[in-house]
């Protein structure tokens, strides 16, 4: 019987781990999240989501994906914008800020599932890695550089400039 | 006439073509045909009680494979909730229901093969040109029930020598776990002296002769022409893409009735066939 009640306490300790590390948010709470008032904000900075490659590899784009909700006509998914730089935030975390206000679905890979320490952007408003070719997927620049980090570890300064965009081939790509 | 009457080659020409389209072609409207079909034949060839622990065996995994999916796969435009800040949506929990009920098709097809085609009859079908692969399968297909046996067996041996002394769920497990390791030695040990005996006996050598007497007859004909044909335009509907199904970023289900009726109709073939001849058997006894 000691030992039954020794194995139930062992079961119910790693279920109730299990429950204290999932945080389960409703929809409206997970983006009910506002964007604070740049105006009278000491530090701040911009961010544009943009897609427009795949508007020149059209025929490539995943079948299911042909429509203005996903890839705008114009190319840009969030125009560009001014948010609030607090102390210490990443790109990715400008970009998660950023995608809970505007409400646009945001996926990506945590830092500690990968070999490099960093969050991978796997998907923006439904466009995912390889939606248009198997070398596409997400990138970014700051300042119009690509940084040497990823996007999780570069650290923003006041004034910096975001870009997240989408490239259909990165093997074609040069380097910014 | 039932399925296991047919010639062995009808039955897997039979199975292959169900098989592939289960496996092939991803759409709820497949997925349910496919399992229901398959579910059917094994209902009304094994006893109640398997079929009720079946029943309740794949709809559990059905059911967590839909409810893990979404854990996973975070596609989709209609997020029912956020789970650690990542979206739980509506098109992956359906994802992982299509993948579940194709999952229970294919194994209760492979349930109803092994039903159908027994040792023999593969034997026969892969005996002469491949010997080593014959028997490879066989050994395969009779692995599972040797295992039963060969648990109970041990299970029983254990019990006997006084191992059932605590009700306490850990030294049941802790049991367990000996009769396994147990298990699974034997079971290679087993394994070993098949090969070896089978070595010995110049198994493979020379091509082996048959006793059995399959003929291939003109029921088999018919049969097999009838699915051919229902095969075929499964197989021109789905290339047509009429039997697929898209997930990401909305469901969108391209199924028309008829292509789904056709294989519907093919997956009962065996059902039919099964209760068929049940009816014939009870009308027999009636009249005498």
């Amino acid at each position: 019987m000691k030992k039954d009640i020794a194995l139930l306490i062992v079961i119910i300790l790693a279920a109730a781990a299990v429950i204290k590390g999932v945080d389960i948010q409703s929809v409206d709470e997970y983006y009910s999240l506002h964007s604070d008032d740049t105006a009278n904000a000491a530090h701040t900075v911009t961010l544009t989501v943009d897609c427009s490659d795949i508007l020149d590899n059209y025929y490539m784009l995943d079948k299911n994906l042909r429509d203005e909700c996903y890839v705008p006509s114009d190319g840009i998914v969030m125009p560009a914008e001014k948010y609030v730089l607090r102390e210490g935030d990443t790109a990715f975390d400008l970009l998660e800020k950023a995608t809970r206000c505007g409400k646009i679905p945001l996926d990506y890979q945590g830092s500690e599932d990968n070999i490099y320490n960093t969050v991978y952007v796997r998907g923006i408003n439904n466009i995912y890695e390889f939606s248009c070719g198997p070398s596409s997927g997400w990138t970014y620049t700051v300042n119009g550089e690509s940084p040497d980090k990823g996007c999780s570890q570069y650290v923003l300064h006041d004034g910096d400039s975001v870009e997240f965009y989408y490239v259909c081939d990165y093997t074609k790509e040069a380097v910014k | 006439m039932r399925l296991s009457a047919f010639h062995p080659l009808t039955a897997l020409v039979y199975f292959a073509a169900v098989l592939a389209v289960t496996m092939f072609c991803f759409s709820p409207a497949v997925g349910i045909c496919s399992a229901v079909g398959a579910f059917l034949f094994c209902a009304v060839t094994q006893s109640c009680r398997q079929t009720a622990s079946d029943l309740a065996f794949y709809s559990f995994l059905t059911a967590v494979l839909t409810v893990t999916n979404p854990l996973f796969s975070h596609k989709g435009v209609t997020p029912l909730f956020f789970v650690n800040g990542k979206a739980y949506t509506k098109e992956a929990l359906f994802y992982g229901l299509t993948a579940g009920l194709s999952l229970t098709a294919v194994i209760m097809w492979c349930k109803a093969l092994g039903k159908v085609l027994t040792r023999e009859k593969l034997l026969y079908i892969f005996g002469r040109k491949t010997p080593k692969a014959a028997l490879v399968i066989t050994m395969t297909m009779g692995f599972i029930p040797k295992l039963k046996r060969l648990h109970r067996q041990l299970l029983d041996a254990l019990n006997c020598s006084g191992a059932n002394i605590s009700d306490s769920r850990f030294d049941r497990l802790k049991k367990d776990c000996t009769v396994f390791t147990a298990l699974c030695a034997g079971t290679l040990e087993r394994g070993a002296d098949t090969a070896a005996s089978m070595k010995a006996r110049g198994y493979g050598i020379q091509k082996r002769s048959f006793a059995h007497s399959f003929k291939f007859r003109a029921w088999d004909g018919i049969f097999v022409a009838t699915f051919s044909v229902i095969f075929a335009l499964v197989l021109i509907f789905s290339a047509k893409g009429e039997l697929s199904a898209a997930f990401y970023p909305v469901i969108k289900l391209e199924n028309s009735v008829f292509p789904v009726g056709m294989f519907a109709l093919l997956c009962a073939f065996p059902f039919i066939l099964e209760v068929k001849e049940s009816i014939k058997w009870k009308y027999c006894l009636a009249k005498m």
